[in-house]
């Protein structure tokens, strides 16, 4: 007895000092994690007594295997789930892993008494939910009982605690095929899938005879002597380096790491890493301004770009750019830095997408302009042309308004290279050519004397080298009309300016030029080489092997086939050209299986998916293999399907692409309003506290360490175009009669809604549009413009702080 | 010995061919043309004791037509079957030992001829005749002369059999191999384009041209380029009329018919390979058929509107059939407008960037040399996915702005607008079909002037509907499939503004797009939700209402 008062005791009292520690007011409703010792000084079978309160034994055996699941973690096995799981950190740091594997993780450790150790596994707060409420309840009632009191708090005590059925155990007793993969078919990380350089970026010395690569697979560094044809120095870096800089003096070289959220200061004397500086989420290029040293980075995962001056330690309060800041270069004239966004700004349902092309004016450290490019999306590299004054960017224009119904004419996807001239025009190029795509164009460069610029093709495995004389004539030479309208999708443009495609290594990303212009430096990523090009000669003049490992392991060559275009007829594009990173490009698809002109769905996240069947937004195919085998083939590519031994490598590498940090989530844990999000989501009452049926319930379908049950289900959602109706739909938008894109209508007139599948729910904030068909722009408005009918999760009832709560819990995910 | 050599099909080198063989076996090996390399350079190159099936590229497939059945009968249509002439035969010419070595591959046929190799070069394909009696057959043999067996025998003739790149549908357990040949679909009907399983299993036509089809030639990223009748549909059934053929590309699934390049009125092409740098290379011929004056021509298959002519032809060569050598080299079989050089078809190497004239590889005095084939690997072509399946008989059309190209946006054509689209096609008269030939006699059948008689009664364009434009210029039909089809835009008061001059079809399943009705090749769609496609097809059923019989019409327009 004293035992159990004292554990409750220190329990109570951590409590207290949690609550000193959250905001004012919350502590009675957001109650910590108290951990197994605590509930079992109560409720253990032995440590039990029929006193005042009545205490319930447990009716489960200890211990048990819900306390070995944290250790669980820590087998080797543990770390090929996570890979596969697509974490990029060991398993006790994967939120994937431990939501299943551990208690009160989701909340953070911010939320857990002292008593509490998640190393105790799945305890009892893990189906019972935080039982920091019930230990007060508890302490005041045994104060009370001692001084006489009747115990009239029963009630209370049992309402802190929720009851347990099955449907608490079945999300995370599902089989999930990244465990049947590594437990029962025996798959193992292999060691040298880390091993890979994967140069990506690079930049070049003044005098061209050294090279500094940026290899994202190994987080290296590397310094690359031109003349001796090898790796001079490598250092270790952040993770996943995408993007490297030398300042004016070449004395130090600016590395952005894409996961590791930082900028890496290397010291080029040393070659040894001098400063790292957190900079945002994501930051994918780094630029230095020649007018003040200062190093502009942009950041992919919060559309920022932070300026670090020199020898600072601290960014600048960040810009906003448009969606998605990809790549960057300044005019140095004008100090005026052009940033790519690889998103499209998210258009009106079933509208063409168009992107922005943001102007920083480095000078003043404000957005000058931001450019529009219409009917354009993955805008990637970008260069500064001296000479003709004009910034070069690549950009892919993708019909996902037409059905996906042929590949011929470029009707899915085409690519090519816009032009920003000084007076804030674009134009638009097309490098594909009829039969022969230029897919994924990944980066740009200009030669000094702004005769070239060498454009690379990560899906065809070339360069275009362009004439930017030619282009400029040849863009000058047509209407303002034909400029607008005709150029963007014409196939014969590149005939007239593209001097050569010269074939390079696998997956070229990065290049650069010498600064005498007589050579190209371009990185292949997925062979680890840096092939050189002769710019006299136009053809490869060498090629530099970084020294990766030579044998090819099933994920290698499963990323060389996501990344590859030749599976679709003309090279038209890659997996890649939808999965930028693995992730989506944004853009709702009409897709030729479902019929045409009927059934748009958004494009979703490959991120993190394994463990998430079936797969489409119906929910038909039952295995990753299904859909990216005969079914990619037949609707997608055209061409052959992938070998079994392809399929197999394809998916191994699909199931293995990272997710990036989650910028939501705090280290300590959940926010005090992310708490209270949280409650909403497993609310089952309603405000008045009517119950809520379990498909009114959040959680009732967005369950388990992926918040998806696997289901499909019917909610409200049913729009316009989603089935064959004999409604005048020539304007979409008329929200008179039936709502928005026709959300009424189908309550109205008693036509069943198409069930859906519950997509999983992780970094859902990164994977804007939203909704089976990406009607929705935001995670707001899911619920306050298209859950009109109440049917997506009960949440008429929510107040306006309870909708922030609940979205502010949701990007924590 | 030479008895001995006979009975083995082994012909000992004799005549002309041992004047070319050097310039050959220098140019398959070294990619240099030269007719001025010497024996030693050749003896070198071969090697004593060699296997020539061990060195591909040494040797020759080549077909042998019998002097007094003309090859290339100019009187003939091209759209027309073209079966070997008896007597007909495929010979493999080895260099061994500084000198050729024929073998007869084909002994017992009555008639063999049109060979296509395999992919990997070891096999090939070829149309055969065992009596004169039994029907012309698709064969498959080893190149080495073993393993002959019949892979196909089509009721109304075949010819240009050729390996097609491998299927796969949503059913199938993994990509099928298959072949593809023209035949003729019915007694009377025209040639059309058709593939089955290389077990000669699962026939499926590909191609629906009114008036048939001619050369098909497989290219290397999976479309299958033919020609067929561009310009006044419905006009050509007169035997010589002043037709134009054009190449036209599909994917070997039947979808997504499409003109490989423009060709100038009055002109007839045909396919003839592929080099390996992705040359096409095709024979045009100008005016009427019997005056035909052939002219080799190339384009880049992603540039198919830039084309130059191989310009050492001389005026006059007639080209039976060119295929690729993988130095980069023509084989060209020809026969020269001057008889005293050569006076029959022969073989000759020919540059591909210049034109130029490597000299002749191997001709027979006996003989018309009319195609030949180096017996070595070529690249694969790409498979196909499709989605075409017998689940249904339609497929759907759905055009993005018929405006697209025309100057009626402008409003320079009369002011006239785009009110809607006729839907035509041609239907088979099965019956009468079969009571023309059958009057014809299948003699008189062979002849063009009575095949193209027996057609004009058994074909008729008949109406299939009316489709609405919509305001942006799009529209959305169903329609059946597998079945020539030409569509005529119309006027406010129905009446005809335009009219398609190319038969196109859909196949089963299939989901047509299209940009425009005048829609340049090089243009990609616009990024565009047409109002057409917001609701369900127009129907264009042919059950749905009364077939309207349309006569004979001469109107005329671009495709």
């Amino acid at each position: 007895m004293m035992r159990r008062r004292g554990m409750l005791a220190i329990a109570v009292a951590s409590i207290w000092a949690g609550a000193l520690r959250a905001e004012p007011g919350t502590e009675d409703a957001l109650p910590l994690f108290v951990g197994q010792s605590v509930c079992l000084s109560c409720h253990g079978r032995d440590t039990h007594r029929a006193d005042e309160l009545s205490a319930k034994p447990c009716s489960a055996e200890l211990p048990t295997k819900h306390e070995r699941s944290y250790l669980a973690l820590s087998r080797i096995e543990a770390e090929s789930i996570a890979q596969l799981s697509g974490s990029a950190e060991p398993p006790t740091a994967t939120a994937v892993c431990l939501d299943c594997h551990a208690t009160g993780t989701d909340e953070g450790r911010r939320w857990w008494a002292s008593t509490f150790r998640v190393e105790d596994g799945v305890q009892c707060e893990a189906c019972h939910g935080p039982g920091g409420q019930h230990c007060i309840l508890a302490i005041r009632a045994q104060y009370s009982a001692r001084n006489g009191a009747p115990p009239s708090i029963d009630g209370a005590l049992a309402g802190t605690i929720r009851r347990a059925d099955r449907s608490v155990c079945i999300p995370c007793h599902v089989e999930k095929p990244s465990h049947v993969e590594v437990l029962r078919n025996g798959y193992r990380a292999s060691p040298i899938d880390r091993m890979y350089r994967t140069p990506v970026a690079l930049t070049a010395s003044r005098n061209g005879n050294r090279l500094y690569v940026a290899c994202e697979r190994a987080n290296l560094l590397l310094e690359v002597g031109v003349a001796e044809q090898r790796v001079l120095r490598e250092v270790q870096v952040g993770k996943r380096p995408c993007g490297v800089a030398l300042d004016h003096d070449e004395r130090e070289a600016f590395v952005a790491d894409r996961l590791g959220g930082t900028l890496t200061v290397v010291d080029l004397d040393s070659f040894r890493v001098t400063r790292t500086i957190p900079i945002g989420q994501e930051p994918h290029a780094v630029v230095i301004d020649p007018g003040s040293d200062a190093a502009l980075v942009v950041t992919t995962g919060d559309n920022g770009a932070a300026l670090v001056d020199a020898g600072s330690d601290n960014p600048a309060r960040p810009l906003l750019m448009g969606s998605g800041p990809w790549g960057a270069a300044i005019d140095p004239q004008t100090r005026l830095a052009y940033v790519t966004n690889v998103r499209p700004t998210i258009a009106r349902f079933r509208d063409a997408v168009q992107s922005e092309l943001t102007v920083i004016d480095l000078a003043s450290r404000r957005v000058h302009t931001r450019l529009r490019v219409p009917e354009a999306n993955m805008l990637q590299g970008v260069a500064w042309v001296p000479g003709a004054d004009v910034a070069v960017f690549t950009l892919m224009r993708t019909k996902n308004l037409i059905p996906t119904s042929r590949l011929a004419q470029g009707w899915v996807i085409t690519c090519g290279i816009g032009i920003a001239w000084p007076d804030g025009r674009v134009d638009q190029v097309l490098l594909d050519e009829p039969g022969a795509s230029f897919p994924d164009p990944m980066d740009v460069a200009a030669t000094a004397d702004g005769r070239w610029a060498i454009v690379t093709s990560g899906g065809a495995n070339e360069v275009a080298v362009v004439d930017v004389g030619r282009l400029l004539g040849w863009v000058n030479g047509h209407s303002d009309e034909d400029r607008a309208t005709t150029l963007p999708n014409f196939l014969g443009s590149a005939a007239e300016f593209v001097a050569a495609r010269i074939p390079v290594g696998r997956n070229p990303r990065g290049v650069t030029t010498s600064a005498d212009g007589r050579r190209a430096f371009v990185a292949n990523a997925l062979d680890d080489t840096i092939s050189i090009i002769d710019l006299n000669r136009l053809a490869v003049e060498g090629v530099i092997d970084l020294g990766g490992p030579t044998e090819v392991t099933e994920l290698r060559r499963g990323e060389r086939l996501f990344h590859g275009a030749g599976i679709t007829f003309g090279n038209q594009f890659s997996c890649r050209s939808c999965h930028p990173d693995g992730h989506t490009n944004g853009l709702a698809f009409d897709i030729e299986a479902d019929g045409i002109g009927l059934h748009p769905v958004d494009n979703r996240t490959l991120r993190g998916i394994f463990d998430t069947p079936p797969f489409k937004w119906e929910g038909t195919n039952p295995t990753m293999h299904r859909q990216c085998g005969p079914r990619l083939a037949v609707f997608f590519t055209r061409l052959a399907p992938f070998s079994p031994d392809e399929l197999d490598a394809t998916m191994r590498y699909i199931c293995t692409i990272e997710q990036p940090p989650n910028r939501h989530r705090r280290p300590e844990g959940l926010t005090v309003a992310q708490r209270r999000g949280k409650q909403v989501f497993e609310r089952t009452t309603r405000n008045d506290g009517t119950p809520l049926p379990a498909h009114g319930q959040c959680a009732g379908c967005h369950n388990g360490a992926y918040r998806t049950n696997r289901q499909r289900s019917r909610v409200g959602s049913t729009m316009w175009l989603d089935t064959v109706l004999d409604v005048d739909l020539s304007n979409l938008y008329q929200t008179d009669e039936y709502g928005e894109l026709g959300i009424f209508f189908y309550a109205d007139v008693g036509i069943p809604q198409v069930a859906f599948d519950a997509p999983h729910l992780r970094h859902v904030v990164d994977s804007p549009p939203y909704l089976h068909n990406g009607a929705s722009p935001t995670l707001e408005e899911i619920w306050t413009r298209f859950n009109m009918v109440d049917d997506h999760g009960i949440t008429a009832d929510l107040t306006r702080q309870q909708m922030n709560d609940l979205i502010a819990y949701l990007k924590s995910l | 010995m030479r008895g001995m050599a006979q009975r083995l099909g082994v012909v000992p080198h004799r005549r002309t061919a041992a004047a070319c063989f050097s310039v050959l076996i220098v140019a398959l090996q070294s990619g240099v043309i030269s007719c001025h390399k010497n024996r030693q350079t050749v003896r070198e190159a071969v090697g004593p004791g060699q296997s020539a099936s061990s060195a591909p590229g040494r040797t020759l497939l080549i077909e042998q037509v019998p002097l007094d059945a003309m090859p290339g009968n100019s009187a003939a249509s091209p759209l027309e079957l073209a079966p070997p002439a008896d007597g007909s035969r495929i010979i493999r010419v080895d260099w061994v030992g500084g000198g050729p070595v024929e073998t007869v591959l084909t002994r017992g046929f009555v008639a063999a001829g049109h060979p296509s190799l395999s992919f990997d070069a070891r096999r090939f394909l070829f149309v055969g005749r065992k009596s004169k009696e039994r029907p012309d057959a698709v064969f498959e043999m080893n190149a080495d002369g073993t393993g002959l067996r019949q892979v196909i025998a089509p009721a109304y003739g075949c010819d240009r059999p050729a390996y097609l790149s491998t299927l796969f549908t949503l059913d199938a357990e993994g990509p099928i191999e298959q072949i593809g040949f023209r035949a003729r679909v019915s007694k009377a009907g025209p040639t059309a384009i058709v593939r089955c399983r290389s077990d000669g299993t699962e026939v499926a036509q590909i191609t629906y041209a009114p008036d048939g089809v001619a050369s098909p030639l497989l290219i290397t990223d999976g479309r299958l380029l033919f020609s067929m009748s561009l310009k006044g549909a419905g006009t050509t059934t007169e035997p010589n009329a002043d037709v134009t053929i054009g190449l036209v590309s599909v994917y070997t699934d039947g979808t997504d018919i499409f003109p490989f390049n423009d060709a100038a009125p009055g002109t007839i092409r045909r396919a003839m390979c592929e080099t390996n740098d992705g040359t096409i290379v095709y024979a045009e011929s100008n005016g009427r058929s019997d005056q035909r004056d052939e002219a080799l021509l190339c384009t880049a298959r992603t540039r198919p509107w830039i084309m130059h002519r191989l310009s050492e032809i001389p005026p006059g060569t007639k080209v039976a059939s060119v295929s690729a050598v993988s130095t980069g080299q023509l084989l060209v079989a020809s026969r020269p407008s001057n008889p005293r050089s050569r006076s029959t078809f022969g073989i000759e190497l020919l540059d591909r960037a210049t034109g130029r004239s490597a000299g002749v590889v191997y001709d027979s005095d006996a003989w018309h040399e009319v195609s030949a084939f180096a017996i070595e690997p070529q690249r694969v072509p790409a498979g196909r996915s499709t989605v075409v399946g017998s689940a249904t008989t339609v497929g759907q059309l759905y055009c993005l702005d018929a405006y697209e190209g025309r100057e009626e946006r402008a409003g320079s054509n009369e002011g006239a607008t785009i009110a809607g689209v006729r839907v035509y096609a041609r239907v088979d008269d099965e019956a009468a079909a079969h009571i023309d030939a059958a009057d014809a006699g299948p003699a008189a059948e062979s002849t063009s002037e009575s095949y193209h008689r027996a057609r004009r009664h058994r074909s008729r364009e008949v109406v299939l509907g009316e489709a609405m434009l919509e305001t942006d210029g799009s529209f959305f039909i169903e329609l059946p499939a597998a079945r020539p089809i030409r569509l005529e835009t119309l006027d406010e008061s129905g009446r005809p503004l335009r009219a398609m001059g190319t038969w196109f079809w859909v196949m089963p399943m299939e989901r047509r797009g299209c940009i425009g009705c005048h829609e340049d090749r090089r243009l990609t769609p616009p990024n565009r939700h047409v109002l057409a496609l917001r609701k369900p097809p127009q129907r264009m059923d042919s059950t749905a209402g009364e077939l309207r019989e349309i006569e004979e019409r001469d109107d005329q327009d671009e495709p």
